[in-house]
């Protein structure tokens, strides 16, 4: 798995990660029931705290992409790569949205009536 | 030239001097014949010849294969090479001319070393002929890369496993539980951990370095900065060239070898190697190779 990082991005840093693991799944790089690195482990590797990492990890299991349970670790779940993907679109949508100047109620309601 | 007569000549005579005898002395041979010999040399297992042959065969065809596709050519497979056409001829000498198989020759001690030394002596000619070549001496064309961008950071994350490996652990305990003895009892237990540490692999690369994380616990360990790689490959990795499973340190390298196949091979500028199977590893040099490239020009 391939967790790529944009200095450039001025969004919080477990927002990005988010991101970045958002991008992997959606990519196919972590298999379904394949274990994500220890939120530990990939801290140290990044140089950023570790609850950062799991922040980020919530993110993702709120999301319904991934499972995290005690001492199993975090793993992909079988919807994981699909949502990715949808959730990496919604995002994509309320950057656009934003620099259109839509507000982002805005943007709910045009999705309401979208057909 | 010499690496067509290596590649083809070698195997092909090998395969003809188990396979031509036989062919010649089949008439000459009991139905079934000896295979195994007890302790004091008594016969004590039978198969029909053609079996044995072919098995001979098709192993010595196997084993060439894999290790002749790959870069970390071993020499130990010489020594296989010897240690069966050794054992095949033996057999054949056992058996020839005796009425059954229960009257072959004894085979004892003598002979059996002699097998095991022609083995030595295969592996030592495999030595001379084909030295060894560890998968870090093999790379040719440009080093892989990432694509990283200047302003960009990147973590690799990979894993290998070897669910064999776990399989084994248990069934040694439960033999060493089987067969009794308090010293063979740990023994198996010993055994059956080491194989279980050593049934996964984690890998991270990272801006900080590559770090490695052996087994369920994640140690042992072994972390590397950007200041000690020279350069990252991948490669396929056959544990019979680096010794084995686990963590194998020879010198000039070390490896942690969980299972055959992709690995990422680091070349070290202080002229070693580490290397360390671990799936989908041609990502995982790239993105080495671009961070130590960054490491070596700070200013970008």
């Amino acid at each position: 798995m391939l967790l790529r990082l944009d200095d450039r991005d001025t969004a919080p840093l477990h927002e990005k990660i988010a991101a970045g693991l958002r991008r992997a799944l959606a990519a196919g790089e972590v298999a379904v029931g394949e274990r994500l690195p220890a939120a530990r482990e990939l801290g140290a590797s990044l140089g950023v705290n570790m609850h950062t990492v799991l922040r980020a990890y919530a993110q993702l299991a709120d999301e319904g992409l991934v499972a995290m349970r005690r001492g199993r670790g975090v793993t992909v779940l079988a919807a994981g790569p699909e949502r990715a993907e949808l959730h990496h679109r919604i995002r994509a949508l309320l950057d656009e949205a934003r620099r259109l100047g839509i507000e982002r109620e805005e943007l709910v309601a045009m999705i309401r009536e979208a057909r | 030239m010499k690496s067509a007569v290596l590649r083809y000549g070698i195997p092909a005579v090998v395969l003809l001097a188990i396979v031509v005898p036989a062919l010649v002395l089949a008439p000459r041979l009991p139905d079934p014949i000896a295979v195994h010999w007890a302790w004091g040399g008594v016969p004590n297992g039978h198969a029909p010849w053609w079996l044995v042959t072919t098995g001979a065969a098709v192993f010595w065809c196997v084993a060439w294969t894999a290790v002749a596709r790959t870069a970390s050519a071993a020499s130990g497979v010489y020594g296989l090479g010897g240690v069966l056409l050794t054992a095949h001829s033996v057999g054949l000498w056992a058996n020839l001319d005796a009425p059954s198989w229960e009257r072959a020759r004894h085979v004892g001690w003598a002979l059996a070393l002699g097998i095991v030394a022609v083995g030595l002596a295969g592996v030592a000619a495999g030595w001379v002929l084909a030295p060894a070549k560890p998968a870090e001496a093999a790379a040719t064309g440009p080093a892989p890369s990432a694509g990283l961008g200047a302003s960009e950071q990147a973590v690799w994350s990979g894993t290998a496993h070897n669910l064999a490996l776990i399989a084994i652990a248990p069934l040694v305990t439960a033999l060493a539980a089987a067969l009794g003895s308090t010293h063979v009892w740990l023994a198996g237990l010993l055994v059956s951990l080491v194989a279980l540490v050593f049934s996964s692999v984690r890998v991270l690369v990272g801006p900080s370095g590559v770090r490695v994380r052996i087994g369920v616990l994640g140690w042992p360990r072994r972390s590397l900065t950007y200041d000690e790689i020279a350069e990252a490959r991948a490669d396929r990795i056959v544990p019979l060239a680096y010794g084995g499973w686990g963590w194998r340190r020879r010198p000039g390298r070390s490896a942690v070898v969980v299972r055959a196949g992709d690995g990422l091979v680091l070349r070290l500028r202080s002229g070693s190697a580490f290397v360390v199977t671990v799936d989908g590893a041609q990502t995982a040099a790239g993105l080495v190779n671009d961070y130590v490239a960054r490491h070596r020009s700070p200013a970008s």
